[in-house]
């Protein structure tokens, strides 16, 4: 039962008090028990016999209920004062609870308890009334207690006892009835005159004290030693005699009640007959003092015994007397007594199970009487009794408000008029809720709260609205609260904070809350300075407020002396403190205090949750906010308990730090370190958790220096040694301009090598004013072991910071880098995980974000629903995350321990090598091996500056076939660099070195080139049992070495003649200038058979600055080598000649397609040529070919060493040269024989011929012979075709056209004879042409003869 | 003629219960936290309003006399749940509630031409533009005309009591 219930008047109070050694369970326990009586029947209550004290028993067959309440905390003594005006308020009997265990004798229980009581009351108190002591039996075999019950005061409860609730329920009516028969006697002793004296002395009376009084006649009725009894016989007759006749009166009012008690409404007229004996009495008194106080004296005792009809009858009299002499304060009390009593009535009603009055507002009197109270507190004259008074009035002021607040507030909650009204009010206090609310509330709210639909359901049930109640309830906050001792102030501002509350009035409840954390800190810090004196007050029991620590945790002195902490109190206050910081939008918890003693469970970080810290929506009221946690701050300051200052201030840092001035965010920074420290010093296990939100943006892994990254490579490269792929012409394989997966595979995974450190940029976020300072930082892996440091880093206020952070890996597998673990100092190491925002992670993300953001604009909840933290559980659009969430991260993997090579040296000086076009030269690279691991693997590839334009000229496929072919050609066979790998050792130990020699070849264009060398240790010793490893990690060093190619010699216009006579004569005038070389020349242009032969020419032009030597080489099957050599000048042009063999190519080689080198996918030919074109280019590219076979050219410095290769290749073939280099399909010789008339049977003879001209006779018979020979690779038939021009003077015999030839089997050949005579003289050209029959038609040779005919010579 | 009024504070509190402005007028300069927690415990009782309110389907503004305890707290809630409270010093007069709607309507007034002011958004920021923001940002210290029109009407509420 709460002191503060409504019908706290009625409630006879019990103090309930350890004794001995009892154990606080026990005592809880058994005080419980105690406690489950909160009414006795009035039946139940043992009939004194002593006729004195039988004033306020009941009669035996009563039917009401006298109520009590229980406490276990004596009233303050500041009240003492009140003892008279408001018994009710304290305890008027004592149980003590003790426990009996085999160490204590009774005795010594007995003692303790006496103790306790001595120390407790002042030596002359007026309550309690009655005392008892109740030993429970703990235990059976404590058999030594058997003497127990001769102990007067003390009552043993065995422990085989089987119903002890009865027995406690008979023992508590017995000490009922002890009190009751106290009150009697106090009345006694007010009714004497000069106890009436005493109650009209001062505002406030006391009891009169001992000396005062007279001495007691009868020793035995004492209840309590150090009370003596009052008396019972009075000496003093006058008063005696009213007193007498009152005792007379007594009775029989009480038993007409008894008869007529049926009736709850207005008291009936027969009760009127009591005030009669109150005249006859105020007139034996004189005016000097009414009897007003003493009748409402008389009035609460009866009210606390129970007998309301008595009660209301005294009061009723008080009033009429109190009326006149304006007793305002009495007055009042006689009201609230009197709304009590009707309240009991109703309940007693209800209990016994009759109808209500069916009434409109049937608390309406109920509340005027309340309201009149309060009223007439008002008007207390304070200052009448000088300034010792106002606390009181204050006091009783405060408490009358409650009783109407609480009058109200009962039945709003109870939902009317009716029984659970009631009982709240009998029962439950403003500081309690009733359970009717809490138990609706379950299914309402989470926190305990009635949602405001049920709260303002309530309201219209019973027709008074929250305003009403917390209107009156205001009335209580005001000034005079000031005047009020603590702990009264406590106990009136928790009750109304309380009411606040479940009104749902939360802002004011916070309010209100505030101003008793104002209290509760006064407390502490006086207790403090208390204990500091050297008092040593033992606090805490003396305080009727929960979870309040009268500052025990003080330092006591200057000596670094510590007591064990007791924190309870300090959470209690500390959850206040939370509370009315969540009300006004500030969650102190954002931050959590973890213990650091206990092992860190290793939680799985919602990652969700704290991305979305950045969206971070304001709440509230930044003005007060801040004022606010300054506050809490500072009561947790004051408690003192660091871990929560270090969390308020670090919490409210997070939370509000957008709102925050400079001077505060670096005030609460300094705070919170300080806090930690303190803490850690003082042994203090709690610490906070990292509290800066996510503070990781991004996460990075450092490539390995391009020497240590390893390459992984299918084992099968080994295996295959020489492909016909050949990868310097694919530049690009990939026949898709764009393909993502190729991207996807660039981007993969980070390669570290085993052992060797690697490096993690860790990027990280500093949204303060103040430097963040974090004690340690390191990476959180899983996977793979590492060996890493964690280190302190400081992130400029402000600012993104980017840290590196080394590592090591320590076996080969796959490491997960999930993020950073972080540590502020003081604080405790938390993980951030940062996982790789995958596409649909994104999206998700962004769906939230704006999810969030198009509802951050609304307010559907208004007030104190709009709360972040509130608001997240009723988001309506929550994103579904039915998705199974796979969080990625970071991956990185690690291979085995790798070799490592380094280039020690090279021929080169500065890295840079010089040459001439064509010359080639030779480059030295001494490798060492720098590590543990032998090399078994190497491999060198280059790169060179003409590659890349060529590859890309291949690739954007618009050369013609012949310039795609040209191209390859000079990639593949004439690469700058070049390398013999079967020359070169493969295998290199630790520690040894190596030379590699590699070919440089002078290439125009060429400015730049590297050395690519990979190595790898490729036949590791292997555990037998494991899986052979599919691939193999290799590792590359390059080498840039700087090109310079000189251009020099250039050929232009390369051509090919045909043997005829007249171009002979040209080129050896030409080469007819100097002797030897011309002679020689001259020799060379000697060939046997001028048909077979013709003339090969270039021109050679130097633009260096240097002569060469340039010379020509034939080397043709067949035919005996031969060369030319001369030298060219600088800036000057020279001729080259050189016969070659005519030849032709068979029919399958010529009608190839240019073939492209490369295996190139989708060349697709872009010539539109026709089919001859086609054939015809092809033709001139094979011979062009077969031609460079055979002539190779050369050229030396002159003077010097350097020599090199020249390239005809940017010659091109004309149709015209390939006609003069083919090999005709058939040989067509023509020659002239005659027969001389003076011996016609001769054989012919040859036709004389001078020049190449054929001087035949005229007029004489003359065979023309034309031989056909058949040199191309078919068999040929055919038909000759004979023309003479001019033919008219040339007479012949036989066809001209379609002269058939025999079938030519290759290299045959046939033989046409044809009598002719020329006639005349002159100049005459007969021509022969072979015209094949077979398909393809044509013609295939033709002939030709000049003769010359002089007629008169 | 009205019967004198002081006006000791006005608040102007936003839809989502953010302070907008708060201006007091009392003469002692230094209890301006006192009114910024009196505005904020009156939220409670202008939520019951409301719920009242909606419950009746009522569409009035003025809340009428919220509490009384050093001062006299009226609410007034505009169409867009902008909340004014007013502070009134305590006397004996009667207080008419025309008087208090007059008032309420003229701070109504001047805080929607505040609002009005198309530059409010320039310096709202941009990513997150939402009504809301620019409301609270109109009683901010840059916008000085708001607090002007306020204390203009709140001079000509207590100027005929001087008079």
């Amino acid at each position: 039962m709460d002191p503060l219930a409504f019908a706290s008047l009625a409630h006879a109070r019990i103090l309930l008090l350890p004794v001995g050694s009892i154990k606080r369970q026990s005592f809880e326990k058994w005080a419980a028990e105690i406690k489950s009586f909160d009414t006795v029947r009035l039946g139940d209550i043992p009939a004194d016999t002593n006729e004195e004290k039988a004033r306020f028993m009941p009669s035996p067959l009563a039917a009401g209920h006298l109520h009590l309440s229980y406490a276990t905390h004596p009233l303050p003594d500041s009240l003492a004062p009140l003892s008279l005006f408001r018994p009710s308020d304290f305890p008027l009997g004592v149980i003590g609870v003790a426990t009996c265990t085999q160490n204590d004798s009774l005795g010594s229980i007995l003692g303790h308890f006496n103790a306790a009581m001595n120390d407790l009351f002042p030596a002359d108190p007026t309550f309690p009334l009655a005392r008892n002591c109740f030993v429970f039996e703990e235990s059976d075999d404590n058999t030594n207690m058997n003497l127990g019950n001769t102990l007067p005061g003390l009552i043993v409860i065995p422990s085989m006892m089987g119903n002890k609730k009865i027995y406690i329920g008979t023992l508590l009516a017995e000490l009922c009835s002890n009190i009751l028969g106290g009150f009697a006697t106090v009345v006694q002793a007010l009714e004497s005159p000069l106890g009436n004296e005493y109650l009209n002395a001062a505002m406030f009376p006391t009891m009169p004290s001992l000396s005062d009084m007279p001495k007691p006649i009868d020793p035995d009725t004492p209840l309590r030693s150090s009370l003596p009894p009052l008396p019972s016989y009075n000496s003093q007759p006058d008063l005696a005699a009213t007193g007498a006749t009152l005792r007379a009166k007594t009775p029989t009012p009480l038993s007409l009640k008894r008869v007529s008690s049926a009736g709850p409404g207005a008291p009936p007229s027969p009760y009127r007959h009591s005030s009669l004996p109150v005249k006859k009495r105020q007139i034996a008194i004189g005016a000097a003092s009414t009897h007003g106080r003493l009748f409402k004296v008389l009035g609460d005792f009866f009210l606390l015994a129970g007998r309301t009809m008595d009660a209301s009858v005294w009061y009723t009299e008080a009033i009429a007397m109190l009326k006149n002499p304006q007793d305002t304060v009495w007055h009042a009390a006689v009201l609230e007594g009197l709304a009590t009593v009707q309240v009991i009535d109703a309940w007693s009603a209800t209990q016994a199970g009759n109808a209500l009055p069916d009434e409109k507002d049937p608390w309406a009197d109920i509340a005027d009487k309340l309201i009149q109270a309060i009223a007439l507190y008002t008007k207390a004259p304070s200052v009448a009794d000088g300034d010792t008074n106002s606390p009181f009035i204050s006091y009783l002021y405060c408490r009358a408000v409650l009783r109407h607040t609480s009058l109200l507030y009962s039945i709003w909650s109870g939902k009317g008029w009716g029984p659970l009204a009631f009982a709240s009010m009998l029962e439950y206090g403003l500081s309690s809720l009733p359970p009717a609310l809490t138990q609706e509330s379950s299914s309402s709210t989470s926190d305990g709260r009635l949602s405001f639909a049920a709260l303002e359901r309530l309201t219209s049930i019973t027709g008074i609205s929250r305003a009403t109640i917390a209107a009156t309830l205001t009335q209580a906050h005001g000034p005079w609260l000031l005047h009020l001792g603590t702990r009264e102030r406590i106990l009136v501002l928790e009750a109304m904070a309380s009411v606040y509350g479940a009104l749902g009035y939360r802002r004011k409840e916070a309010y209100i809350l505030r101003e008793v954390l104002g209290c509760i800190m006064d407390l502490i810090v006086c207790g403090r300075e208390e204990a500091q004196a050297g008092a040593g007050r033992a606090g805490g029991t003396g305080l009727g407020i929960q979870g309040v620590n009268l500052g025990r945790d003080a330092n006591r002195g200057a000596v670094g002396v510590r007591e064990n902490d007791n924190t309870e109190g300090n959470q209690s206050v500390l959850r206040i403190v939370k509370y009315v910081c969540l009300v006004h939008g500030v969650d102190l918890e954002t931050v959590k205090i973890v213990d650091t003693s206990r092992p860190v469970s290793g939680g799985e970080l919602d990652t969700s949750a704290a991305s979305e810290d950045a969206s971070y929506e304001l709440f509230g009221w930044p003005e007060l906010q801040i004022g606010i946690v300054r506050e809490a701050i500072a009561v947790a300051e004051a408690l003192p308990d660091y871990p929560a200052v270090a969390q308020f201030s670090l919490s409210s840092l997070k939370s509000l730090h957008p709102v925050m001035s400079q001077g505060d965010q670096h005030h609460l920074y300094n705070t919170a370190a300080r806090a930690l420290a303190t803490a850690r010093r003082r042994g203090d296990t709690r610490s906070v958790a990292y509290w800066s939100g996510q503070p990781i943006i991004s996460l990075e892994v450092q490539p390995l220096p391009l020497v240590r990254i390893p390459m992984e490579k299918p084992m099968s490269m080994l295996t295959q040694r020489r492909s016909d792929h050949v990868p310097i012409l694919t530049g690009m394989t990939d026949p898709f301009l764009y393909n993502p997966r190729k991207l996807a595979a660039a981007q993969g995974q980070v390669m570290l090598v085993e052992n060797e450190m690697f490096e993690i940029i860790v990027t990280l976020r500093n949204p303060y004013v103040f430097d963040l300072e974090l004690s340690s930082m390191s990476l959180s892996t899983t996977g793979v072991k590492i060996e890493s440091k964690p280190i302190p880093v400081i992130i400029p206020a402000n600012s993104f910071h980017p840290v590196t952070v080394t590592a090591k890996p320590l076996e080969p597998g796959t490491l997960v880098l999930r993020g950073c673990v972080a540590q502020a100092p003081g604080g405790v190491a938390q993980e951030f995980v940062l996982p790789l925002s995958t596409d649909e992670e994104e999206q998700k993300q962004l769906r939230r974000r704006s999810t969030r953001e198009c509802e951050v604009g609304r307010s559907k909840y208004s007030g104190l629903e709009s709360r972040p933290w509130s608001k997240e559980t009723k988001r309506g659009s929550q994103v579904v995350q039915a998705t199974p969430k796979t969080v990625k991260y970071l991956q990185c993997k690690v291979v085995p321990e790798q070799p490592l090579l380094r280039i020690r040296r090279t021929s080169l000086t500065h890295g840079a090598v010089m040459l001439y076009n064509g010359e080639t030269t030779t480059i030295r690279v001494t490798l060492e091996n720098v590590s543990a691991l032998p090399i078994d693997f190497l491999r060198l590839t280059f790169d060179d500056s003409t590659i890349a334009p060529a590859q890309q000229a291949l690739a954007e496929g618009e050369l013609p076939v012949f310039d795609t072919y040209e191209t390859e050609y000079s990639l593949l066979h004439n690469p700058v660099f070049t390398w013999d790998s079967k020359r070169n050792p493969q295998e290199i130990q630790p520690g040894e070195k190596i030379v590699v020699t590699i070919n440089c070849f002078g290439k125009v264009g060429c400015s730049s080139g590297a050395l690519h060398i990979s190595y790898s240790y490729v036949h590791r010793r292997q555990n037998t049992l494991s899986e052979p490893q599919d691939v193999f990690h290799t590792r590359q060093l390059s080498y840039p070495v700087l090109v310079t190619v000189y251009h020099m010699l250039e050929c232009h216009s390369m051509d090919i003649l045909s043997y005829a006579p007249d171009t002979v004569a040209e080129l050896i005038a030409q080469a007819a200038d100097n002797d030897t070389a011309g002679e020689a020349r001259r020799a060379l242009l000697n060939v046997a058979d001028v048909a077979e032969w013709c003339i090969f020419s270039v021109d050679v032009r130097n633009t260096y600055g240097l002569p060469f030597e340039v010379t020509f080489e034939r080397d043709q099957p067949d035919v005996e080598k031969a060369s030319t050599t001369l030298l060219v000048p600088p800036g000057s042009m020279s001729r080259v000649v050189l016969p070659i063999k005519k030849f032709r190519l068979s029919e399958e080689q010529v009608s190839q397609p240019i073939p492209t080198l490369s295996d190139r996918q989708f060349v697709v030919t872009k010539s539109n040529l026709s089919s001859a074109e086609e054939q015809l280019q092809r033709e001139l590219f094979w011979y062009r070919e077969e031609l460079f076979k055979y002539v190779r050219c050369s050229w030396k410095e002159t003077g010097g060493s350097r020599s090199g290769h020249l390239s005809l290749r940017k010659q091109r073939m004309t149709h015209h040269m390939l006609k003069a280099l083919r090999t005709d399909e058939t040989r067509v010789d023509m020659s002239m024989y005659e027969v001389h008339e003076d011996e016609p049977d001769a054989d012919p003879t040859l036709v004389e011929c001078r020049g190449g001209r054929w001087l035949p006779k005229p007029n004489t018979f003359i065979y023309l012979r034309t031989r056909i020979t058949n040199l191309s690779p078919t068999t040929l038939i055919s038909t000759l075709d004979l023309t003479f021009e001019p033919a008219q003077h040339i007479i012949f015999e036989g066809v001209m056209s379609g002269i058939p030839l025999a079938k030519l089997e290759i290299g045959d050949s046939y033989e046409v004879e044809m009598p002719v005579t020329i006639v005349s003289s002159g100049r005459f050209e007969l021509a022969a042409q072979v015209r094949r029959l077979a398909q393809p038609a044509g013609v295939v040779g033709r002939g030709q003869l000049t003769a010359v005919v002089e007629m008169f010579t | 003629m009205p019967p004198q009024l002081r006006l000791n504070a006005v608040a102007f509190v936003s839809s989502q219960n953010h302070p907008i402005l708060i201006r007091t007028f009392s003469q002692p300069k230094q209890d301006e936290l006192k009114y910024h927690y009196i505005a904020h415990t009156s939220l409670d009782v202008i939520d019951e309003r409301i719920t009242a309110a909606g419950a009746t389907k009522s569409t009035e503004c003025y809340l009428g006399l919220l509490y009384v305890e050093d001062v006299a707290v009226y609410g007034y809630m505009t169409p867009l749940k902008v909340k004014i409270i007013i502070a009134l010093e305590l006397s004996d007069n009667v207080v008419r509630d025309i008087d208090v709607i007059t008032i309420s309507q003229a701070l109504h007034t001047a805080y929607r031409r505040s609002v009005a002011n198309p530059f409010l958004r320039l310096h709202a920021p941009s990513d997150n533009v939402t009504d809301h923001a620019v409301v609270v940002s109109a009683g901010s210290q840059k916008w000085k005309l708001f607090r002007e029109r306020v204390d203009e009407i709140c001079r000509a509420v207590t100027l005929p009591a001087a008079a």
